[in-house]
C-alpha cells in the first residue's frame, strides 16, 4: 500500500480539529439557550475554540505542503516550490485557500459570539459549512461537477461525521467534567444538554447511513478485498473500530445516561453512574480518533490495482 | 435506533459509507498508439485517463529502444478534456519506443506507468 504519512497525519489533523470546532460549536449553542453564555464552562469552551481553530489551520497548511510534495513526488522538506504551483494551479489548492478564507472568517466571526447574537454564530455557522464544502470539493465526489449531487451528499457525509466525533470529544473531555466541579451548570441544564446531545448523535448517525450507502456500494467492488489488500486491512480496522464506538454510544444512551440523570438515586449512586458516562464518552472518542486516523489513512493512500 | 441489532445493521452500513471514495484514480484507459501495437510512424501519441488531470504535475515522453527521449516538446492536456494527454513526436524510424507518464489526478494522487509500442 502506497500511503503518503504526512499527509495521513495532516488529514487527521484537519478531520478531527473540524470535529472539535463543530462539536463546541453545537455544545456552546446548546447551552447558551439555557442562559450559560457568558458562564465560565462557556468561556472554557471559547478558548478551546480558538486552540482547535489554529490546529485547524496548521493542519490544512501541512496537508497542501504534503499535497504538494505527493504530487510532485519530491521530498516533503523539498516541496517548497511544488506548494507554490500547488496553491497557484491545482484543483487541490484553489480548494484549499477556499478552506483556509473560510476557516479565517469563521475565527473572525466566533469572536463575536454572545455580543451580536445570533449574527456571529451564524456567520461562522455557516464558515465551517463553506470550509466543509472546500474539502468535499477537493475529493473524487467532485468528478461530476463542483455543483453535483455527490459533493452535496460528500459535504453531508463530512458534516455530520465531524458532528458526531465533535460532540462526543467535547461532551467527554470539556462539558461534563464540570458536572461536580465549582462552578457547575444547574443538573437539569446539563440534563438537557445531554438528552439534545444523544438525540442529535442518533439523527446524525441515520444521516450519515444515508448519505453514506450509495458511497459505500459505489466503492466496495468484493468484499475479498477487506482482507486481502493493505488498504481493505486498514478499512476492516476502520469497521471495527466504528462498531465499538457505537456500541459504547448505545451503551451511554440506553444504560449510562438514564442511570446518570435518575430522580431519586443516592448521590453517591449518581456520581458513581455519572463518572461511568464520563469515562464511556472518552473511551468512545478515543475510539473515534482512531477511526478518524484510520480513515486518513485510506484517503490518502493509493487504492490496490 | 431502539434495539441492539438495528445498531449493528447501521454499524455495518456505516463502516461501509465511512470510507472515502478513493478507488476511483488517474489510471491510463485507453492510448493511441496501443499498448504493443505495430503501427506507422505517428505525428503524437495520445494517452486517455479515467479522470481529469493536473497540468503543472503530469506529464509524458516518448523514449527510443535506447532509452533515449525523442519527444522533444512537453506533453499537453486536451483544453476541452483534461483527462487527455498528447505528446507531438518526430518522425519516427522504425522500432521500438516506450512511453513514460506520471498522471496526477485532480483530487491530488500521483500515479506514473510505461508502456511500449512498435513503429513498422
Amino acid at each position: 500500500m502506497d500511503t503518503s504519512l504526512p499527509l495521513a497525519a495532516a488529514t487527521a489533523l484537519v478531520n478531527l480539529s473540524l470535529a472539535w470546532i463543530v462539536g463546541l460549536a453545537a455544545a456552546r449553542f446548546w447551552l447558551a439557550r439555557d442562559g450559560m453564555a457568558a458562564s465560565p464552562l462557556d468561556s472554557r469552551l471559547a478558548r478551546a475554540m480558538t486552540a482547535t481553530m489554529a490546529a485547524c489551520f496548521l493542519g490544512v497548511a501541512l496537508f497542501l505542503w504534503s499535497e504538494a510534495a505527493a504530487m510532485a513526488d519530491v521530498e516533503w522538506s523539498d516541496a517548497g516550490s511544488a506548494f507554490v504551483t500547488v496553491l497557484r494551479s491545482t484543483h487541490v489548492g484553489h480548494a484549499g485557500i477556499a478552506a483556509f478564507a473560510a476557516l479565517a472568517a469563521a475565527w473572525y466571526a466566533s469572536r463575536f459570539d454572545g455580543r451580536v447574537w445570533p449574527v456571529g454564530p451564524a456567520v461562522g455557522a455557516a464558515m465551517i459549512a463553506l470550509f466543509a464544502v472546500a474539502r468535499a470539493a477537493a475529493s473524487h465526489a467532485a468528478d461530476a461537477g463542483i455543483v453535483s449531487v455527490a459533493v452535496g451528499v460528500e459535504w453531508l457525509h463530512l458534516v455530520l461525521i465531524a458532528f458526531w466525533v465533535g460532540a462526543v470529544c467535547v461532551a467527554g473531555w470539556l462539558v461534563l467534567p464540570a458536572w461536580h466541579g465549582e462552578d457547575a451548570p444547574p443538573d437539569a441544564t446539563l440534563a438537557r444538554y445531554l438528552h439534545t446531545l444523544s438525540d442529535w448523535a442518533a439523527v446524525a448517525l441515520i444521516g450519515i447511513l444515508v448519505t453514506g450507502t450509495g458511497n459505500g456500494l459505489r466503492v466496495l467492488s468484493s468484499p475479498y478485498e477487506l482482507v486481502t489488500t493493505g488498504y481493505g486491512r486498514v478499512l476492516s480496522a476502520k469497521i471495527a473500530l466504528v462498531l465499538v464506538a457505537i456500541a459504547l454510544g448505545g451503551w451511554n444512551r440506553f444504560r449510562g445516561l438514564p442511570a446518570a440523570l435518575a430522580s431519586g438515586a443516592s448521590l453517591p449512586d449518581l456520581m458513581r453512574a455519572r463518572r461511568r458516562v464520563v469515562a464511556v464518552l472518552r473511551i468512545e472518542s478515543a475510539v473515534l480518533a482512531l477511526a478518524v486516523l484510520a480513515a486518513a489513512v485510506l484517503t490518502s493512500s493509493a487504492p490496490p490495482g | 435506533m431502539r434495539k441492539p441489532n438495528r445498531f449493528l445493521a447501521a454499524a455495518v452500513l456505516l463502516a461501509a459509507a465511512m470510507q472515502s471514495p478513493a478507488w476511483a484514480h488517474a489510471m491510463l484507459k485507453s492510448a493511441s498508439p496501443a499498448k504493443d501495437a505495430e503501427v506507422s510512424a505517428p505525428q503524437t501519441v495520445t494517452l486517455h485517463f479515467s479522470e481529469k488531470l493536473e497540468p503543472a504535475f503530469s506529464h509524458a515522453e516518448v523514449l527510443d529502444a535506447a532509452g533515449k527521449p525523442v519527444s522533444t516538446d512537453k506533453a499537453a492536456l486536451d483544453q476541452a478534456d483534461p483527462s487527455v494527454m498528447t505528446v507531438a513526436v518526430p518522425a519516427l524510424a522504425p522500432g521500438r519506443y516506450s512511453v513514460h507518464y506520471v498522471a496526477v489526478g485532480d483530487d491530488g494522487h500521483r500515479r506514473q506507468g510505461d508502456y511500449a509500442f512498435t513503429v513498422k
